[in-house]
Parts: structure tokens; C-alpha cells; sequence
């Protein structure tokens, strides 16, 4: 047995088989329960660094998205069938494989979360149960990057959210219970629009190869023409969750309401425009996106400092990376169709986002606003359609993981020593904590876009393909891209502000205790904020050691995007 | 001798069919005598240990009809039972395995609730199985009216069997609200048979009665509308569901779980197989259909938002559960009136899996009421950390009940929601679409109480006075682990259910 053939499938259930040995080790062990942790998250590095290392990409190699052929480190096995009846059977696979949209963001969160085990050090409140959560979480998020079956997608994409809730909600500050229940009710209210589409494709598809196994035809493309020419009979369908064949507009089934001929329209709207918005809706719950952001402030603010890093950097990336992933792949001629709604609310978030960072007196929660604003750059890029675009909202998402881990980490940091966050409490902080100061400076250099840092490549880039956007594909107009520069400079004017309000001038903070109290780094955080603040660096630059990973991907995204969803258009033009 | 033969030969005849006939109902003949062995039981055996006596010999006779129904009890095609007034085809005997599974749940259960009632008390449940078995197949007016009849006597009897003011007022409330309800089906039945002068649901005669242009069309939907009525009340529809909340609180909670489940379930059986009759005359009707799935729909929309609002603001886990099962009730009906196998298969896999949740949740409420003496919410506080076992399970149990993966309780939904959407996409109702946009909708209000559980259990702290009352046995252990083990096994291997499922589909 080849390790590389399981890699996926050890990188998820590494964790979860650490979760199970920490549920069976007894209760006075309970201390180990972070070291099993961090073996776990360490093995899972390892894991991710040699799938990362094993990838191929460039000239050759294959580039993914749409075909099966496309993804590397595939694992296919059979996981149910349903026998229905009279529309035929329900199949389900536990189907795995990364393409360069999502290997990168895999080593992402194998990183962070073995970042967020170190950072969890001194949580000494029921320390077997945190970390047995912790290891659930890790489990999922990387499930999130790898499905290819949509069941068991949304498997791990609502499983995630109850380790969140209780982590959130047993782990967090005072108003814990609001924040983590509005987190999972928000969450679960948005995956349920998610679930509706997940039904109405699965209904409206069929697995080409396992439909021409029932039906006794020898080969699948056969299939194919018999399903397009209503030959095929309905018991024989084998209807599927696989996102490749629901990709492939021959499997699905006419007349059905997904389909493209014919398809179902309701109150005068194609069903499949419809679906399209409904996943983009249950994905920008958890991008977030304007106006359906409002559970992250409350999460952030709440959240233990560990919790936050993982949320903010790699559960939004679960968000954005979906909307690639599902949305615009099945949908093609939604992302085309809505480019301007997708932009307009991108450019919202950027703006909505920046000033109510602005307008925030808790560092923590501004630093939460600032994610909100950073991930509009992420739906505008989508939306330009372009590659430099595209490659930007992807870069975006790498970089921004990196940044708000180091962020949030940073204003752990101070919240430890003084348990307060309020930015108005603090000034000239640069003369006692000199190196606590040089780490924020960079890291909010980083977010705000300096060039040199990987913010900046990863804006320069979203603008590059939005402002293209009008000349190239004609989807989105140039005021919208120029109205959301202006979220360049109200991003620099919080992130100078506060720098300038806390760390320089006369020192001074509220209480006379926390004088005492406000030490520089340890060595443990030094340990913590190295590697994030050497990664903004290598990635501001070097790009090309990450934009080469997905540039072939994304390629083949955008192209597919724009042919597909162009003549799925033409299809759909009496709903137009 | 000579004048009397005429009227002897077809009596001996039909004493004969008869005879013939009992072989497929030994099932329920089982479960008769069961009733006689549990009282004969309640007499000899020694007090000291009479309530583990008669559980035993409770789930021996579950397990004797449940043998009989598998092994003896399948016809090879639909057949009609003792002169055409039960029907018996797969999908009365997938009911009637779904109601002994219930069975043998309460039983399981009863190990402590029993030690305080009398002996009488199994031999109710008994009864109460043996009339839910019976609404599965009766096809025949007469024997539709009876069955409910005597599931609900012995159901008011087990409400008030744990005595006290509780028990006593939740019983004769449910007396009431089922004695207006029966009176009201027992109207209705009485002028379907003045249309079409027979009682038989399947003979020709009721059809070609209803679809007569000489009767007009308001008067036979009144007449349908006060039988189904009668079924609403067993299947707790809004608005038939008042008695729920109370009775399900008065009652010995095992019996409580019951009514959630077998009554419920044995009605929905009821309902889809007097619906079909009347569906093929309702298309008819002097050239106007009926738009049974409008009317219908519209009940189980407002089931779904009664009974999950209003279990928002419950204090008492019972009651939760009771508006909880309300809620369920609106989503089973809905896959009844898709009116296709596939809505049929999503019913029974609901009604299995929810069989598992419904006694698990049940089952902890009752080992968290050991623990702390209380049956309220607000008492669990903080019980995360002392009692961690039967925490976890109830986590696992209210996610089931949500309906979120990993658990069965996603899949049951995922496929009512599919039989829902395959109905809208060929060619039926919009109601069908409305139905699933409700059971989305209310499914983030039913995260928002069922999650109030587990909100106690772990994010609140504990009071510093602990009440430890008598805590639970292994056996209650063992049997919410493996319910909940179960919930989650039948996610991931969804297809076994299905395949016990395919076996029992409408073979018309």
C-alpha cells in the first residue's frame, strides 16, 4: 500500500483518530491531552507538506476543476447506495482529490491549526475536552478542502459546527453562550440554502458509470446520448453527489429542474439561477459577506485567542474556497449572470467592513471588521472572471490566513497580560513592549497591503483582474472596482490610527496594575509569530512559489467558468 | 335441520374464512394473550420482583409477535382479512414492525418507571400496541373506528396510571379532546356510509358511491374531512394537537415516548391508505379535483411553525419533546402527501429513525431525571462535566433530532426533502415546494431549542447544591448508547435501512 495513494484520507482521519485515544485516555491523564495534540497537528504538517511537495503543477501536469482527470491524490470508494424505487437508485461516494485551487489551502490549515495547538498551551479549563474538539475541527476543515462528493462536503461542512459552538460557547469570554449560539444558528440557516441545492442536484443528475452498470450499456458516454434522448429508464439512474458528473451539463437529466434544457422555473426565475444564489448565499453566511457578517464580530470577540486564529484563518478560507468550488463550478452561468451582484456585494463587505473597523474602541473586534473588509477583495476578484483576478481572491485567501492568524495571535497577546482590549486604554505601548510593537507594525503593514508583504500582491492582483474585467469579459463596470480602492485607504487609516493611538507617543495605559504586567514577548509567542510574519514575507516576495501551485487551475477555472456559463446562458435566455 | 342449512352454510363459511384468515393475524393474537399473561402475572408473581417479572414477559411477547409477523405473518400479495375489514399488504406489516419496535422500546424503558405503578400497566401498553397493529391494515370503517378506539382508551388509562393531580388532569383532558375528536370521526363515518352504503374503504361500491353525480361534492369533503380529523388526533396535526403537551407530561414517561411514536405512526399508516381510496374517487369528483395535497399541506405547514415555535419557549424537557414531536408530525404528514414511493420510503425511513431518536431523547430525559430529580431544562445545568456519558449522548441525540449529519436524523430529512422536491419536479403541487422550504426554515428554529440542551448541560455552571436522587442504571447505560451508536451507524451506512425499506415498498 502506497502512502501517497491515502495521503487525503490520513490527513483527516489523523485527528480524528488523536480525538478517539483522547476520549479513551482516562480523566487524571487529562494533561497529556494537548501533547496528543500537537503530535497529531505536527503528523498532520507533515502530511500536508508532503502532499504539497507531491503535487505536480506546471506544463503536464493536470490542471483540474472540472474533469476527474484534473485532480491528483484521488480516492475513490463506494459509500451507499440508496435503492429508490421508481427514480432509480442514490449514490453517494467518499470521493477525495486536490487541484491547485485547493492543495494550498490544505498546508494552509494543517499549519495554522498546528499553530492554534501551541497557542491553546496555557488553556487549563477541561483540557481533554478542548483539545478532543480541537482535534474534530481539524479533522473537518481539511475534509472541507478535499471532498468532491457534495454529501460528504456538507458533512464536514456542517460537522464543523458543533466542535465551533462548544468552543466557542464553554472556552470564551462573557458573552460566549450569545456569540456561539448566533454563530451556529447563522451558520446552519445559510448551509441550509446549501442543502436545498445539494437535493434539487443530486435529484436532477446522474453518475454517467454507474447509471450505464445498472442500465447493462457498455460505456458511459452512451449513457450520456440515451439520457439526453429521454432513452434511458428511470429506475436504472443512478443519481449522484459527485460534483465532477454534476459539473457536466450531459448528465443531467432533462426536464428536470436543474437541468439546462428545459429546466424549472419558479416565480418566473430559472431554478438554476436560483440555486446558484441560494449557494452563494449559504457560503457568504460563512465567507461572511455584507449583511450576513454580523455573527463574526460577536464570534471573534468571544472566542478564545486559539479559536479565533482557526476561524479567521481557515474557516472563512472554507467560505471562499467553497464558492470556487460549487457555486461557480455547477453553476457557470450564475457566476456570470450575477458578476455585478457578486461584485457589488464584494465592494459592500470592503467598504461596510473598513469603516466599521474604523469606528471600533475593541482592538479584537476591529481586527474582526478587517477580516470582514479582506474578504470582499476575495468575492470581487471572483467576480472579474479574470485569471488575475481570480488568482488574487485565492492569494488573498493565503495571505489573509497567515495575516489574521498573526493579528489575532498578536491581540492574544495583550489580552493575556492585561485581560482588556480596548484600544482607547493603551498608548506609547512601542517603549515597553518594542518587539510586541515591531511584530504589529508588520502585520498590519501586511493586512493593509505594503508592498513586499503578501497583502499586497494579493490586492495588486484583484485589481489587475477587476479592472481588466470591463475590457476582457465585460462583467463588471469600472466604477464599482474604483468605488472599492477607496477600502485600500480607509484600511490604511485604522490600521495607522491605532498603531498610532497604542504603541507610539506617551506611554500609557488605563490601570496602574497593568503596568507590571505588560512584559514583551515570550519565548513561546516568539515561536508562534516567526513563522506567520516569515510567511507574509516569502509570499510578498516570492509569489511565484504560490501563485505557480494554483496558476494552471485557475486558468482552466476561468476559461470553463466563461465558455460554460456563456452557453448555459444561451440556454437559459427566455428566464433573461 | 333442512330449513335451518340455508342460513347455517354461509355462516360455517364465513366461520371458516375466518379460521383461515387468523394464521396472519397471529401477531396480534400474540399480543391479546400477551394482555392475559401480563394480568394473570400481576397476580402471582411476588411483589419483590413483579415489575422486572412483567417487563420480561412483556418483551417476550413483543418478541413472539414480532417472530409470528416475520415468520408466519407475510402474505405472498395483498390479501383482505376477516370479510374485507383489514387489508394486509408490505406496507401494514413495515408499520407493524415499526410499532413493535416501538414496543419493545417502552418496555425497555419501563425497567424503572414501572417499579412505581401497578402491574396493569404493561398490559395497557400491550393493548395499545395491539390496537396501533390493527389501525395499520383496517380498511374497513367499522374496524378503522374500533382500533383507534382502543388505542386511545388504553392511551387515556396510561396517562393518568402514574396517579397524582399531573397524571389525573393530563388524562381527562385527553379523554375530552379524544372523545370529541372520536365523536366527530364516528359523524363522519356515519354519513360516508349514508353516501354509499357500505363501510369497506376497498369495495367498488364506496368509490362508484362518492364519484355518484347525485351526491354533491361539499357534504362527501365535510364527510372525508371529520374522519381525517379522527387520524389527525392520533398523528397530533395542528390544530388536533392539544392534548399533546399535557399528556405527554401527565404520563409515565415510557408510555409518553409511546404515544410520540406507535399512535402516531399507526395513524399516518391509516391515513395514506384512506387517502388512497379516496384520491382515485377525489380525481372525479362531477369533473373538480380536489386538492387534497392544498389543504392538507397547509395543516402540516402550520404543524411544522406551531410545533417548533412553540417549543422555543418550553422549560420542561417533556414538553419540549411533546412540541418537538408535534413538529416531526408536520414533516412525516408532509411526506404522506407527496403521494409517491419515493415519499413513501422517505416516511418509513423517518418513522424508523425517528422511532430511535424519539425513545433515545426519552430514555436520557428519563436518566437525567434520576440524576437530578427534575425534569426541567434549567436543572441540567452544568451537568456536562459530573455526568459526561449521558451528556455526550444527548448532544448526539439533539443533532439527531435537528436533523444535522453526522447522524440518521439528517438522512431521514434529506429524504423527505428529496421525495418533496421529486414530487414539485414532476409536475406536482407547489404546496410540495412549500412544504420543503418550511422544513428548512423551521429547522433553524428547531436547532435553536433542541440546542438549548446542550446549552445547559455545558455552557451553564453548575449550582453548588447537587441532587443526586438515584442515577441511572446500566442497563438504561447500555441502552441510550447503543440508540444513539444506532443514529449514527445509520448515517454513514444509510443504505441497510433502505434495503429493509425496499423490501416493504407498495406492492400494488
Amino acid at each position: 500500500m502506497e502512502l501517497t495513494e491515502h495521503l487525503l484520507s490520513l490527513l483527516i482521519f489523523v485527528p480524528l483518530l488523536a480525538a478517539l485515544v483522547l476520549l479513551l485516555i482516562p480523566a487524571r491523564l487529562s494533561g497529556a491531552g494537548r501533547w496528543v495534540a500537537l503530535a497529531a497537528t505536527a503528523l498532520q504538517v507533515l502530511l500536508a507538506v508532503a502532499l504539497w511537495s507531491g503535487f505536480r503543477s506546471g506544463a503536464g501536469a493536470p490542471a483540474g476543476v472540472f474533469s476527474p482527470q484534473g485532480y491528483q491524490f484521488v480516492e475513490k470508494l463506494d459509500w451507499f447506495s440508496l435503492p429508490l424505487g421508481e427514480i432509480g437508485y442514490l449514490s453517494a461516494d467518499y470521493f477525495l482529490g486536490v487541484d491547485g485551487l485547493s492543495v494550498g489551502l490544505v498546508l494552509l490549515a494543517a499549519i495554522v491549526m498546528f499553530i492554534g495547538v501551541i497557542s491553546s498551551w496555557n488553556i487549563h479549563q477541561h483540557q481533554k475536552g478542548y483539545f478532543l474538539l480541537y482535534l474534530l475541527l481539524s479533522s473537518t476543515v481539511v475534509g472541507c478542502f478535499v471532498a468532491l462528493d457534495l454529501l460528504l462536503f456538507y458533512l464536514f461542512f456542517e460537522f464543523m459546527l458543533l466542535p465551533m459552538y462548544f468552543l466557542i460557547g464553554m472556552w470564551g469570554g462573557p458573552r460566549r453562550a450569545y456569540a456561539s449560539i448566533k454563530f451556529f444558528l447563522y451558520t446552519l440557516a445559510g448551509s441550509l440554502f446549501i442543502l436545498i441545492a445539494i437535493v434539487g442536484l443530486y435529484i436532477s443528475g446522474i453518475d454517467p458509470v454507474a447509471t450505464a452498470l445498472h442500465a447493462g450499456v457498455e460505456e458511459a458516454g452512451r449513457v450520456q446520448v440515451m439520457l439526453q434522448e429521454g432513452a434511458l429508464n428511470t429506475r436504472d439512474m443512478v443519481h449522484t453527489f459527485n460534483m465532477l458528473h454534476l459539473m457536466d451539463g450531459g448528465n443531467l437529466i432533462p426536464g428536470s429542474l436543474l437541468s439546462l434544457k428545459g429546466g424549472g422555473e419558479l416565480w418566473g426565475h430559472s431554478i438554476r439561477l436560483l440555486a446558484f444564489l441560494a449557494l452563494m448565499l449559504g457560503f457568504a453566511v460563512k465567507l461572511p459577506a455584507v449583511p450576513v457578517h454580523t455573527w463574526l464580530p460577536d464570534a471573534h470577540v468571544e472566542a478564545p485567542t486559539p479559536v479565533s486564529v482557526v476561524l479567521a484563518a481557515i474557516l472563512l478560507k472554507i467560505g471562499g474556497y467553497a464558492i470556487l468550488r460549487i457555486p461557480y463550478s455547477l453553476f457557470p452561468e450564475g457566476a456570470i449572470y450575477y458578476a455585478p451582484l457578486v461584485a457589488g456585494v464584494g465592494v459592500l463587505s470592503i467598504l461596510y467592513g473598513a469603516f466599521n473597523a474604523l469606528a471600533q474602541s475593541d482592538l479584537k473586534k476591529m481586527i474582526a471588521y478587517s477580516s470582514v473588509s479582506h474578504m470582499g477583495y476575495v468575492l470581487l476578484g471572483l467576480a472579474a472572471l479574470t485569471v488575475e483576478g481570480v488568482s488574487g481572491a485565492l492569494y488573498q485567501m493565503f495571505s489573509h490566513g497567515l495575516v489574521s492568524a498573526a493579528l489575532f495571535l498578536l491581540v492574544g497577546v495583550l489580552y493575556d497580560r492585561t485581560h482588556n482590549r480596548i484600544i482607547d486604554n493603551y498608548g506609547g505601548l512601542a517603549r515597553r513592549m518594542p518587539v510586541f510593537t515591531v511584530a504589529v507594525t508588520i502585520t498590519f503593514f501586511a493586512s493593509l497591503g505594503l508592498p513586499g508583504f503578501s497583502g499586497f500582491i494579493a490586492e495588486a492582483l484583484v485589481f489587475l483582474g477587476a479592472f481588466r474585467s470591463p475590457s476582457a469579459n465585460g462583467l463588471l463596470p469600472y466604477w464599482m472596482v474604483i468605488l472599492a480602492t477607496l477600502g485600500l485607504v480607509i484600511t490604511a487609516a485604522y490600521y495607522l490610527w491605532t498603531l498610532q493611538r497604542m504603541f507610539f507617543g506617551q506611554f500609557f495605559v488605563r490601570e496602574l496594575h497593568w503596568e507590571g504586567s505588560l512584559t514583551d514577548l515570550t519565548p513561546r509567542e516568539y515561536f508562534l509569530l516567526i513563522p506567520l510574519i516569515a510567511g507574509m514575507l516569502v509570499m510578498g516576495l516570492f509569489p511565484n512559489l504560490l501563485l505557480d501551485s494554483f496558476t494552471p487551475a485557475v486558468d482552466a477555472f476561468v476559461q470553463g467558468v466563461l465558455e460554460r456559463g456563456r452557453s448555459n446562458l444561451v440556454l437559459l435566455t427566455r428566464f433573461l | 335441520m333442512e330449513t335451518q342449512a340455508p342460513t347455517i352454510a354461509p355462516l360455517k363459511a364465513s366461520l371458516q374464512a375466518i379460521l383461515q384468515d387468523l394464521p396472519l393475524l397471529y401477531p396480534e393474537l400474540t399480543l391479546g394473550l400477551g394482555v392475559l399473561l401480563v394480568l394473570l402475572g400481576a397476580l402471582l408473581i411476588p411483589r419483590s420482583w413483579r415489575n422486572e417479572g412483567l417487563a420480561v414477559l412483556s418483551l417476550l411477547v413483543i418478541a413472539a409477535s414480532a417472530y409470528m409477523l416475520l415468520y408466519k405473518g407475510l402474505p405472498a400479495e395483498p390479501v383482505h382479512l376477516l370479510a374485507r375489514t383489514l387489508q394486509l399488504d408490505k406496507m401494514a406489516v413495515a408499520f407493524r414492525l415499526l410499532v413493535l419496535l416501538s414496543g419493545l422500546l417502552a418496555v425497555l424503558l419501563s425497567f424503572r418507571e414501572g417499579k412505581k405503578l401497578a402491574g396493569e400497566y404493561y398490559a395497557l401498553l400491550l393493548g395499545l400496541l395491539m390496537a396501533a397493529m390493527l389501525m395499520s391494515m383496517a380498511s374497513n370503517l367499522l374496524l378503522i373506528y374500533l382500533s383507534i378506539e382502543t388505542a386511545s382508551i388504553c392511551a387515556y388509562l396510561l396517562t393518568a396510571f402514574s396517579g397524582g393531580r399531573e397524571g389525573a388532569e393530563a388524562g381527562l383532558k385527553y379523554l375530552l379532546f379524544g372523545a370529541v375528536a372520536s365523536a366527530i370521526m364516528l359523524y363522519g363515518m356515519s354519513l360516508l356510509y349514508g353516501f354509499t352504503g357500505t363501510l369497506d374503504i376497498t369495495a367498488y361500491g364506496f368509490k362508484s358511491g362518492l364519484m355518484s353525480l347525485n351526491i354533491p361534492i361539499l357534504p362527501v369533503l365535510l364527510a372525508a374531512f371529520l374522519v381525517l380529523a379522527g387520524f389527525l388526533f392520533k398523528i397530533s396535526v395542528v390544530p388536533f394537537h392539544l392534548w399533546t403537551p399535557d399528556a405527554y407530561q401527565g404520563a409515565p414517561l415510557p408510555a409518553a415516548a409511546l404515544f410520540s411514536t406507535a399512535p402516531k405512526l399507526a395513524g399516518l399508516a391509516l391515513m395514506m391508505r384512506f387517502l388512497s381510496h379516496f384520491l382515485e374517487a377525489g380525481i372525479i369528483f362531477a369533473g373538480l379535483r380536489f386538492d387534497w395535497q392544498f389543504i392538507l399541506g397547509l395543516l402540516a405547514i402550520i404543524t411544522m411553525l406551531v410545533g417548533n415555535l412553540a417549543a422555543v419557549w418550553q422549560q420542561d424537557a417533556r414538553r419540549l419533546l411533546a412540541y418537538s414531536s408535534i413538529a416531526h408530525s408536520g414533516l412525516l404528514l408532509a411526506a404522506v402527501l407527496v403521494f409517491r414511493a419515493l415519499g413513501y420510503k422517505a416516511l418509513l425511513f423517518y418513522g424508523f429513525v425517528y422511532i430511535l431518536m424519539n425513545f433515545a431523547a426519552f430514555l436520557l430525559v428519563s436518566m437525567l431525571k434520576a440524576e437530578t430529580g427534575s425534569y426541567k431544562i434549567a436543572d441540567y445545568r452544568g451537568l456536562g462535566s459530573r455526568l459526561s456519558y449521558s451528556s455526550v449522548l444527548m448532544v448526539v441525540v439533539m443533532i439527531a433530532l435537528t436533523g444535522l449529519p453526522p447522524t440518521a436524523g439528517f438522512t431521514a430529512k434529506l429524504l423527505v426533502f428529496s421525495a418533496l422536491w421529486e414530487g414539485y419536479s414532476s409536475g406536482g403541487s407547489s404546496m410540495l415546494l412549500y412544504l420543503l422550504l418550511t422544513g428548512l426554515a423551521t429547522t433553524v428554529v428547531a436547532l435553536f431549542y433542541y440546542l438549548k440542551i446542550p446549552y445547559y448541560l455545558y455552557l451553564k455552571k453548575q449550582p453548588e447544591a447537587v441532587v443526586q436522587v438515584e442515577g441511572s442504571t446500566v442497563l438504561e447505560r447500555i441502552l441510550a448508547g447503543a440508540l444513539a451508536l444506532l443514529l449514527v451507524l445509520f448515517f454513514f451506512r444509510a443504505d441497510w435501512v433502505m434495503n429493509w425499506i425496499e423490501a416493504f415498498t407498495i406492492s400494488q
